[in-house]
């Protein structure tokens, strides 16, 4: 009993210490953004909104802000249906190679980011694509596609297809039977996946490093930038934005598909 | 009754394999229909076949005078109620219930009555704005079947509705389930490896071995007359002897087998390898008076009393077993080792060519 007592309240203290120690960066982040101070100050002085207000007037914020929501939106719009219709060749299909197709497409996320980065961008000069925007784009739907497959792999691999055959049945043709039933019993997938793409694409740095010219940078490229040239809260602000809508997209997913299943995936 | 459904040389192949090879089966208007065997038999196969969820390799099907073979299994009006119920998980029971009415575009305003009415004929009224999760087994079973028959199917298929069901509600089901379907008239295809089921629930039963139907009749006659050996082992408990032809007079075969000389009324030839078979309630104990009846004399192995009737399992020589199923009175101090004189009619023995030797 006493035993048992006490690795609970072990395990209840280190779960807790590892909380902290992920938690304090981000309050830590959110704090500095409140300051009045011009400098990193912990804790502020005095509290104020005007790096929120100094942010907002940046000029070069906006172009990258909205080229990295485009980015994002498009490739992994991209992503899902190219990934869906990889899940479903992987899942249901009878050739050999499937597991390897599998594993290759998902691979981005266990190589580093700059080798891949590297390697498309020898790839794209050598077939001459020269673009920041498309290259950016190509390499971003191959950073969102292994989300997009593993949890689109995953919820189908759990898809009881005998449901398209009652759906049949009962006078649905087959491309109807897909749109009435798959879509919304693998909706929770689908949209799992296209918030973990979205966030990745986000906030992707070391493969969008390589495909940023001056005119063409997304958010996190031009906020290293803001913090190599002028570092100042301002940073801290737009940081504590994007937790703002990381934290909005977790809560959209829990709505609608469950904390418990976002985190099974 | 006129006939309805008729499966005219229907094959189906999957790669190499054969998995029907020129079946037909003519089922009438209103009947249920049972296609019973083993597993990978076929069946369900035949059924995926009829619903229009599976091509054909050949042959035609033809219901009520229109010709399915080629038509989608949305345009066939086949109502399937499927093994694992396939019920809709993102829909409640009553979205479920209306979701082939929609698909066909039933008027709006007709479907809830529709649904309400068909929920009801399976006794699930309270349950229709309930998630299909919230159900128990026979629950869903239920909602499976008031959604397959809300379309007003000309013809319904059930591919082992009752398999996942414990053996009470089962039973009860079988009742419900085919007294629902006399009432409505609708014409029923029931696939299932359970012969107790068939029994009860058909008006004929199909035994299907091996992509062929062996035998289609009544269950009365599978029981009493199985067509073929398989049907006789499949369908019931049975003694089965092999033996070799001795004799042949006109009508009768007498057959050499471990028991002892069995006679049986066939035209076989001297010396064919045959397989007899008895059914176990027609075995009585011999009383002396056994004229136009087989008698054999068999040590008894085992005795087991199941309340209302007594089993006797018999050495019947060469490792074979034979079964006899007598009333508990009958034979109230029979212990095993004992010998007994066993005997049945001659017309009740059943006798099939021995399997594996033409």
């Amino acid at each position: 009993m006493i035993t048992e007592r006490l690795f609970n309240v072990l395990t209840a203290t280190v779960a807790a210490l590892v909380v902290v120690f992920l938690l304090t960066p981000i309050v830590v982040t959110i704090l500095v953004s409140f300051t009045s101070s011009t400098v990193f100050t912990l804790p502020p002085a005095e509290w104020s909104t005007r790096w929120y207000a100094r942010m907002t007037t940046r000029p070069e914020l906006w172009p990258s802000l909205m080229l990295s929501v485009e980015i994002a939106l498009i490739s992994t719009a991209i992503s899902l249906v190219l990934g869906t219709l990889c899940a479903i060749a992987v899942v249901r299909g009878r050739f050999p190679g499937r597991e390897a197709i599998q594993t290759f497409v998902v691979s981005p996320l266990m190589m580093p980011g700059l080798v891949i980065g590297v390697a498309m961008l020898q790839l794209f000069r050598e077939v001459g694509l020269r673009d920041a925007y498309a290259s950016l784009l190509v390499a971003h739907v191959v950073i969102t596609m292994p989300y997009v497959m593993r949890t689109v792999t995953a919820s189908l691999s759990l898809f009881d297809f005998s449901l398209i055959d009652a759906a049949r049945t009962l006078g649905c043709s087959y491309p109807k039977a897909l749109l009435k039933v798959m879509a919304p019993v693998l909706a929770p997938g689908f949209l799992t996946g296209a918030l973990f793409a979205f966030l990745a694409s986000m906030d992707n740095y070391p493969i969008s490093i390589f495909f940023t010219d001056a005119w063409t940078k997304t958010l996190p490229i031009q906020m290293l930038q803001f913090l190599e040239e002028q570092p100042d809260p301002s940073i801290a602000a737009m940081s504590s934005c994007l937790i703002l809508l990381t934290v909005a997209v977790l809560f959209v997913g829990d709505r609608l598909v469950g904390l418990r299943r976002l985190a099974d995936f | 009754m006129d006939n309805y459904l008729h499966v005219i040389d229907v094959s189906k192949r999957f790669g190499e394999s054969t998995v029907l090879d020129n079946l037909s089966l003519v089922v009438r208007r209103g009947e249920f229909v049972s296609l019973l065997g083993p597993s990978g038999c076929g069946k369900t196969t035949l059924l995926r076949l009829i619903a229009g969820l599976l091509p054909t390799d050949g042959g035609r099907i033809v219901l009520d005078g229109k010709d399915l073979t080629r038509l989608p299994a949305h345009r066939r009006n086949v109502g399937v109620v499927f093994q694992n119920y396939a019920l809709f998980p993102h829909l409640t029971v009553a979205e479920n219930v209306a979701f082939g009415l929609r698909a066909r575009g039933v008027a709006k305003q007709e479907i809830p009555a529709i649904v309400e009415r068909c929920l009801a004929m399976v006794h699930l009224a309270d349950y229709a704005d309930r998630s299909i999760f919230a159900l128990s087994g026979g629950q869903q079973q239920r909602v499976a079947v008031a959604r397959a028959i809300a379309i007003r199917p000309d013809l319904l298929l059930l591919d082992e509705p009752f398999s996942a069901l414990d053996r009470k509600l089962r039973e009860a089901m079988q009742i419900e389930l085919r007294q629902l379907l006399r009432e409505l008239g609708i014409t029923a295809i029931f696939v299932t490896h359970d012969q107790e089921e068939a029994m009860i629930m058909s008006d004929r039963i199909a035994v299907m071995n091996a992509g062929v139907i062996e035998q289609f009749a009544d269950p009365r006659t599978v029981y009493e007359r199985p067509a073929t050996a398989f049907a006789l082992e499949f369908v019931g408990t049975s003694t089965r002897l092999p033996g070799r032809v001795s004799d042949w007079d006109g009508d009768t075969v007498l057959v050499d087998t471990a028991a002892g000389p069995i006679r049986a009324r066939a035209g076989y030839v001297s010396g064919a390898p045959v397989m007899i078979g008895i059914r176990p309630e027609k075995i009585m104990l011999a009383d002396g008076n056994e004229h136009g009846m087989n008698v054999v004399r068999l040590r008894v192995l085992d005795r087991v009393y199941v309340g209302s009737k007594l089993l006797l399992h018999f050495d019947a020589g060469s490792g074979g077993q034979a079964l006899a199923e007598l009333n508990p009175g009958d034979a109230p101090d029979v212990a095993p080792g004992d010998m007994m004189s066993i005997a049945w009619r001659v017309e009740d023995t059943l006798i099939y060519p021995a399997v594996g030797h033409g």
